[in-house]
């Protein structure tokens, strides 16, 4: 009998079956349970909320209790997601077909994806570029805090002329043939001091 | 026959069905994007690498590549030697200045003339023609003939090939900047290592020739500067004005700075392990001012900055070892004592420089 309830459902009895089973409906509460049944479950699964509350004001003592118990989706959801897989090859195909993107869906994600691998790939790149810059201007900087060594006048007391004894006098002679008179009148205050004497020994 | 138990399980399969598939879709659509992301990540990686080279090869220009910047040492180069120039300039160190006149011009046959006239101080003049220098001392009724090898004389600065010069320091376009009434493009010249000051050159825009010059150690001290005050890139210039006002004066005494005839005398002194760009530039015997003793002379430089190396036989017994630096200039010096001779070490260059070409000096086949 629930098997012509549903084939009435589906409209798929003829004309005297579904009399036959449209009159049976009226003269048993079981029967108009069922059916009742049926369509609060074809209605949760097309998610008609509205016929949803509706039935779920029907007695408890029917078969159809235990779905108007999950009738709520989330809790028929949650429980699914418990389940285990089952494979149906054809059925996701068609699952798939039904749920394909519009091209112009398809066409934002590709965008969004393009425009994504973009800021990645640019950010690797800023990232290295910067990374290698800093590695070139490492040496400069490190050059620049090597203390550098002392210059006349600023770690030893500057020595005049008069008390470089020897050869080492020759230093401003030296120092007047290397400028060639480049610039005349700076050479005449130009005086070469000796800033640091690191071995000195006479017999 | 089915019950409602049945219809129910059968219901609810399709509804699992359909949930999983809605988590399946959003799972291949994960897929699909991650794919999608691989692909476009290889696909930009190969863009740049494309890319990268050309970003190393920017890098490349700023590390002394910078054709445009190589260009302009060319220009300063060719302007200061090929143009008729006369102007004011005036010199400045960390804690002197001196004005000086300088007129220079290439003559029908390639020889270079100029008059060097210091402003300040004592009456000096120089009259180079090409290297050959006769410096005119009216207080000593004394001029010293010399050849022209170390002396930086502005605003023939660049003394080496613009394109070696550019080995050994990034050069870089600077600013634009009017200076002396003209524009003027400046050009950085960052060194590479150690072995050299910075320099800032600022070229006329038209001509090229140098307005300003400055030269700053490692920690961006200036340590000297050239500018012209006044220049004049247009006029002509009248051959006497090239010719030292003393020229004829009687009674002068002749001081012969060199005595070698050839500015590349063998004079038996080496320098091993010279620093990165440095090469020898002459290598002559001279002696100096009211001296017999024959010292010998080595030119050493980078394009730019010059080192001599001075040896003469050792007035004292012992070793010798001082370095320093001139109280006024960027020159720096150090002393050694290498066999029975005392060498001097003196540049335009940190004291790191001097120190090491000194450690390098050797009589040639011996240590």
């Amino acid at each position: 009998m629930n098997e012509k309830l549903s084939a009435l459902m589906d409209g798929e009895l003829d004309r005297e079956t579904a009399a036959i089973a449209i009159r049976a409906l009226g003269n048993s509460d079981p029967q108009r349970q069922h059916w009742d049944c049926y369509h609060l479950i074809g209605d949760v699964l097309r998610g008609v909320e509205q016929t949803r509350d509706a039935h779920l004001n029907l007695t408890e003592q029917t078969v159809c209790s235990i779905v108007r118990r999950r009738a709520s989706a989330d809790i028929i959801f949650a429980q699914l997601a418990a389940e285990p897989t089952v494979l149906a090859p054809a059925a996701i195909r068609q699952a798939r077909s039904a749920t394909r993107a519009t091209p112009i869906q398809q066409r934002t994600r590709f965008a969004l994806a393009m425009a994504a691998s973009v800021v990645t790939v640019s950010a690797i790149g800023v990232i290295a570029f910067k990374q290698q810059q800093g590695s070139l201007s490492a040496p400069s900087q490190i050059a620049q805090q090597t203390p550098t060594r002392p210059l006349a006048g600023t770690a030893a007391a500057p020595l005049s002329t008069a008390t470089l004894k020897g050869p080492e006098t020759r230093v401003n002679d030296y120092l007047l043939v290397h400028r060639q008179f480049a610039n005349p009148a700076a050479l005449q205050a130009a005086v070469l001091k000796r800033s640091e004497q690191r071995q000195a020994t006479g017999q | 026959m089915k019950v409602p138990g049945d219809q129910f399980i059968q219901w609810r399969a399709d509804l699992f069905e359909l949930c999983r598939l809605q988590r399946l879709t959003a799972f291949v659509l994960a897929v699909r994007a991650a794919f999608s992301l691989i692909t476009l990540f290889s696909l930009f990686m190969l863009f740049a690498n494309a890319f990268w080279v050309e970003i190393a090869a920017a890098r490349d220009n700023r590390d002394g590549r910078d054709p445009e910047a190589v260009e302009w040492l060319e220009r300063i180069s060719k302007a200061s030697r090929d143009l008729l120039y006369t102007g004011v300039f005036v010199h400045q160190t960390l804690d002197n200045s001196s004005t000086s006149r300088v007129t220079h011009m290439l003559d029908r046959q390639g020889v270079e003339h100029e008059k060097i006239e210091a402003l300040d101080g004592p009456l000096r003049e120089i009259i180079r023609r090409n290297e050959e220098m006769f410096c005119y001392q009216p207080d000593l009724k004394t001029v010293r003939l010399d050849r022209r090898a170390t002396g930086r004389f502005f605003p023939s600065l660049i003394t080496g090939n613009p394109k070696a010069v550019a080995e050994n320091y990034r050069v870089k376009m600077g600013p634009v900047e009017r200076i002396a009434g003209y524009d003027c493009q400046w050009i950085f010249l960052e060194p590479k290592d150690e072995m050299r000051y910075a320099q800032k050159l600022c070229a006329e825009m038209g001509t090229g020739l140098l307005l300003r010059a400055r030269t700053y150690n490692d920690r961006n001290q200036m340590l000297e500067q050239f500018m012209f005050t006044q220049l004049d890139v247009s006029g002509s210039v009248a051959k006497l004005s090239l010719k030292s006002r003393y020229e004829q004066s009687p009674g002068w005494q002749r001081d012969y700075s060199v005595k070698s005839q050839t500015a590349d005398t063998d004079t038996g002194w080496i320098v091993k392990n010279l620093p990165a760009g440095f090469k020898k530039v002459m290598e002559m015997v001279r002696s100096l001012t009211g001296q017999t003793q024959p010292i010998s002379h080595l030119v050493f430089s980078d394009g730019l900055s010059h080192v001599s190396v001075f040896a003469e036989p050792s007035a004292v017994s012992g070793k010798v070892t001082a370095s320093g630096a001139s109280d006024d200039a960027p020159t720096t010096f150090a002393i050694r004592t290498v066999a029975d001779y005392q060498v001097t070490v003196m540049g335009e260059v940190p004291l790191a420089t001097v120190q090491l070409i000194a450690d390098g000096v050797s009589r040639r086949g011996r240590q």
